[in-house]
């Protein structure tokens, strides 16, 4: 039944990918632009994730900061992480990137003693490093596809769901024990929504005043978001290098193609008109 | 999804002390002293925020090409927008990033700026560096592009972990204007109303 399930998400991101591949060169967006075009309704699932935030995310995160001393609270984002391994490992095969495969394995052993809850590694010079299924779509040259505010999970794409989907089902976790992983009761969905909870509750405690700052003084909140995670994603696609083939070029490079700086002339300084 | 933590840094970015190499190359010894600079300004114990924010402000005219960026951050609504319009939105946008940075100084907690290197990218030189935190935290990305004005640079982005701040900002007005039927007015509007929101909420 599980396995069943799960060929089928595979089909089905197999599909999702093929649609990716075709929506890639069906609008012209200026260079750096999110393809949104759902915008309406993502602002306001955008609004529904933000005022959760401002009600609970937020006031529970202050609270876990100030009650909980850092030690603790390192240990539990080390054991957060440390769940992740497996998921991270299968990722980082399926992108054949095996030194990043071997980080990962040597990582879960030095930290296993202490059932992650210590982090070892990374003074070993073994430093985690994100890896999801959306990442490996992209590696394999999936589009971002659409921009989507996901319920509770916030920003993503197309690509980024299809990969949360397939992370889901690549995780151990959903197969101790009986019954099948979309299972709504018992103790394995507990224990996925307890640490869904605590990664939500440890993300937005450490970046209490960099969050709370970016809502302040943004004029618009949802654009600025957007923007972020597409740079971050594509960031952490390329794994922190840029592009092969791109020379001593940035992600950001194809941005400043235009730019012209201050002193010189404004009116030889307009880029192309918006008629264009 | 780390992507939040990184905004925290950018305002780091600029007061982080530096680790001085004698025998740093030019665009690296550009940004060693912008570091140095800031670092002496958010140290400075002395200072009220008003002496503050005027020597940021000086800070900014002295090493980042403002201009450009503002003008850039309109993208191709600067054509569209009169004379007027051009003068109050620099002006705006200036400010903004004067409060905002030094309502952020009080953050700073040791960490330091380390400079790796630099490479050409077109009629720009990328310089990249890292922010070293002394509490043991993971490195910080910090990547800076610079553009030569005579025998000097000018900074025209800054980019940690991958997310650049000037493509960010023009990403966000572009938003503003698009939903407000093209206005540049309405932007400039939105920054100075948020403007006094921050003021009134006083920081």
């Amino acid at each position: 039944m599980g396995l069943c399930r799960m060929r089928r998400s595979f089909t089905a991101a197999v599909f999702a990918t093929g649609l990716l591949a075709g929506c890639a060169s069906q609008t012209e967006l200026e260079p750096g632009a999110v393809y949104d075009p759902i915008e309406p309704a993502n602002r306001m699932v955008f609004a529904v994730n933000d005022t959760v935030d401002t009600f609970v995310l937020q006031p529970t995160a202050y609270m876990y900061k100030e009650a909980v001393p850092d030690p603790v609270r390192d240990m539990v984002r080390s054991f957060l992480e440390w769940l992740t391994t497996p998921v991270v490992l299968a990722n980082n095969l399926f992108q054949g990137d095996w030194s990043a495969a071997g980080t990962t394995a040597s990582r879960f052993v030095a930290n296993a003693p202490l059932f992650g809850f210590v982090d070892n590694a990374t003074g070993l010079g073994l430093e985690h490093r994100e890896e999801d299924f959306g990442q490996t779509l992209a590696v394999y040259g999936s589009g971002d596809g659409p921009y989507i505010v996901l319920p509770l999970l916030g920003p993503s794409n197309v690509r980024d769901t299809v990969g949360l989907v397939v992370d889901y089902f690549l995780d151990p976790i959903n197969y101790v024990g009986n019954g099948n992983p979309l299972e709504r009761d018992g103790d394995r969905t507990r224990v996925q929504l307890a640490r869904r909870a605590a990664g939500a509750v440890d993300f937005r405690a450490r970046n209490f005043a960099a969050i709370n700052d970016l809502k302040q003084t943004s004029v618009d909140y949802y654009a600025r978001v957007r923007t972020i995670y597409k740079q971050r994603r594509d960031a952490l696609i390329n794994n922190g290098t840029p592009p092969a083939g791109a020379g001593g070029r940035s992600n950001t490079s194809e941005e400043f193609d235009e730019y012209v700086p201050g002193g010189q002339p404004a009116e030889s300084a307009g880029p192309k008109s918006p008629s264009s | 999804m780390a992507f939040a933590r990184v905004f925290a840094f950018v305002l780091l970015v600029l007061t982080a002390p530096v680790l001085a190499r004698a025998d740093a190359a030019a665009p690296e010894a550009f940004i060693h002293a912008l570091a140095d600079r800031a670092l002496g300004l958010v140290t400075d114990k002395a200072a009220d925020m008003e002496a503050k924010r005027a020597r940021f402000d000086e800070l900014l005219s002295d090493t980042f090409d403002m201009e450009g960026i503002g003008r850039f951050l309109l993208g191709r609504y600067w054509r569209l927008a009169t004379p007027e319009e051009r003068e109050a939105y620099l002006k705006a946008f200036k400010e903004s990033i004067v409060y905002t940075y030094t309502a952020r100084f009080d953050e700073y907690a040791g960490q330091k700026l380390v400079v790796d290197g630099s490479r050409e990218d077109g009629q720009f030189t990328l310089v990249g560096s890292r922010i070293v935190d002394p509490n043991g935290n993971a490195d910080v990305k910090v990547e800076w592009r610079l553009i030569r004005q005579g025998d000097d640079y000018r900074v025209v982005d800054v980019v940690i972990e991958g997310v650049s701040m000037s493509v960010t900002q023009r990403q966000e007005y572009a938003s503003v204007i698009q939903s407000n039927g093209g206005e540049v007015k309405a932007l400039i509007k939105a920054l100075n109303e948020r403007m006094a929101r921050l003021k009134s909420s006083g920081s």
